[in-house]
């Protein structure tokens, strides 16, 4: 057995990397591509609990099994960020046109999945891992909002996605609006009643679009109306929702007297900017602390 | 204050920072160095001021004025570096940066007049742009860096080597992970949405990828200093890609709308 004491080191985290690439066929090949909007409410929170539960068992299995060791160390990022480096090369490289076959559709392609839910692991047992040392020093204060942010970002960007609506809601000048239509042409009640006073379209000398803006009455759940401008880069929130200046009537251009809003509603969405947020600070944290450098002993 | 004005201003700076490069390389002088570098930067940073002034706006509409921030910043990231870590190099690289920022701003000057579509007026599109091109200064130095020790240099390389390459990738991928972060608030406020494997995504997201991984090497395998270094390049054609080289891949010309 003493051959075998510490099986797991960086050769064979990339052999397993590239085991797990190719057991990532089988699901493609049998059930087809990643469907990521499965993942809706509830199933997201269940399949997150199940991985958290995961992390925990695999953290207190670290010192009794030598994969979970490794699962959560140095010599399991490198190969597992050099996997998702490989696949998103690949992705960078292929254009990214739905019914191009598997690597056309690289964030639904299994391997690719399997590659980066490694990462996400590994990623989430070394923040564990520096919670753990979190007041050692602000090395290890800055590897937690690193590594826990990260996680938290990947997480929850990809498993709330599927709760994530987008629609379309088309306005035209005095008439007042409640529903909006989604990507795939479902019609949906937004539950806001959204009156367009005045779109607004200013361009440059040369033409060129200079500002788009929608005057607006939007009243929510409250009933009581509400008055704003929005235009490009500035949006309205309101009960939930962000509403965004989305179109307009191209052929009519300055004269046009219609307007395409869009409004979006992410629940995991300030999860997300937590995660942002922590990365912000540990990426600012890791300018002073520098890498812990061990070829200098 | 007007452009026309550019041109003496960014004289006085460069040949300033030219000054304190040569005192740089000398090795003796550091304060006299920092000190007549450090000049420069006052000169060039008055007339940021004086066109903010004029302008009764920041600086901060067009590609030119955005431009105006990257050789502002390269030079005082050059400054700080130096303070710093000693590199006698640095102020040059740094000073040849930022002049080149000033010879395209000399040489288009009708992007000024550039209009601005709606989606770049936000307050986001400075400190996107200004951290990126910070970061990228950084990465360069720690690519010459990287062929220093792997062609260049006779001697061993030395653990002092490693460390000034480890600082300046810790500086650079930090103001990278800003960049794209900053990048993702932005997309957020005018999309709605922070991230969606846009072309330019993607290869931002391959850059921070491999930078991770140089930084994830050097503290799984801290002794192997050879495949560290050739990381760091691999990293930096990533870098390129995602900078410019995207506008010639098929792949990024047929979908992306960050194509510029």
């Amino acid at each position: 057995m003493a051959l075998f004491s510490k099986p797991f080191n960086l050769l064979t985290g990339f052999l397993f990397g590239g085991g797990l690439a190719l057991t990532g066929l089988l699901p493609q090949i049998v059930k087809g591509p990643a469907r990521w909007g499965s993942l809706a409410f509830p199933a997201n929170v269940i399949i997150l609990s199940l991985f958290l539960v995961f992390l925990a068992g695999a953290f207190l299995m670290r010192r009794k099994s030598s994969f979970f060791a490794w699962l959560g160390s140095p010599a399991a990022a490198v190969p597992s960020i050099a996997w998702c480096l490989v696949f998103t090369l690949v992705m960078g490289l292929t254009a990214q046109v739905p019914g191009r076959g598997w690597l056309g559709n690289m964030i639904s392609f299994w391997p690719f999945v399997l590659c980066y839910i490694w990462l996400t692991t590994v990623v989430g047992l070394v923040a564990i891992n520096h919670i753990t040392r979190v007041g050692r020093s602000w090395r290890e204060v800055s590897a937690v909002l690193n590594h826990l942010g990260l996680f938290v970002v990947l997480v929850c960007a990809t498993l709330g996605s599927a709760d994530k609506r987008t629609l379309e809601m088309t306005l035209h000048e005095g008439e007042t609006v409640s529903v909006a239509v989604s990507e795939d042409g479902t019609t949906y009640d937004t539950g806001l009643s959204v009156r367009l006073d005045d779109f607004t379209m200013e361009v440059y000398p040369n033409g060129m679009p200079k500002r788009f803006a929608s005057d607006v009455v939007v009243a929510g759940k409250s009933g009581k109306g509400t008055a704003a401008v929005i235009e490009v880069n500035k949006p309205l929130k309101i009960d939930g929702w962000k509403m965004y200046q989305y179109g307009y009537d191209e052929a009519a251009g300055v004269e046009g007297e219609m307007s395409i809003l869009q409004l979006v509603k992410d629940p995991w969405l300030p999860l997300v900017f937590g995660g942002i947020f922590m990365m912000i600070a540990g990426a600012f944290l890791m300018m002073f602390t520098g890498l812990k450098r061990e070829d200098a002993r | 204050m007007s452009w026309d004005a550019f041109i003496w201003f960014a004289a006085v700076a460069v040949i300033l920072w030219a000054a304190g490069a040569v005192l740089a390389w000398t090795g003796k002088k550091r304060t006299a160095a920092v000190t007549v570098y450090g000049l420069g930067i006052v000169v060039f940073l008055s007339f940021i001021v004086a066109m903010w002034v004029s302008l009764e706006r920041p600086p901060l509409r067009t590609m030119g004025e955005t431009r105006l921030w990257y050789s502002f910043f390269l030079a005082v990231a050059g400054m700080i570096v130096y303070s710093r870590w000693k590199y006698k190099w640095m102020l040059s690289f740094s000073a040849v940066m930022s002049l080149v920022f000033i010879v395209v701003n000399l040489l288009k000057p009708e992007i000024h007049s550039k209009t601005l579509m709606p989606a770049l007026q936000s307050p986001w599109f400075a400190p996107h742009v200004i951290v990126y091109m910070f970061s990228y200064g950084m990465l360069g130095a720690a690519t010459l860096m990287a062929l220093y020790v792997l062609i260049f240099k006779k001697e061993k390389t030395t653990v002092a080597d490693m460390a000034t390459a480890d600082n300046l990738v810790v500086t650079g991928l930090a103001f990278l992970t800003f960049g794209m972060l900053f990048g993702a608030l932005w997309a957020q406020e005018a999309w709605g949405t922070y991230w969606a494997w846009d072309p330019k995504e993607t290869w931002a997201a391959i850059t921070w990828l491999a930078y991770l991984l140089y930084i994830h090497f050097r503290i799984a395998r801290p002794k192997e200093w050879e495949t560290s270094m050739w990381i760091l390049l691999l990293a930096f054609v990533c870098l390129q890609i995602c900078w410019w080289g995207i506008n010639y891949l098929p792949s990024a010309r047929a979908t992306s709308v960050h194509v510029y």
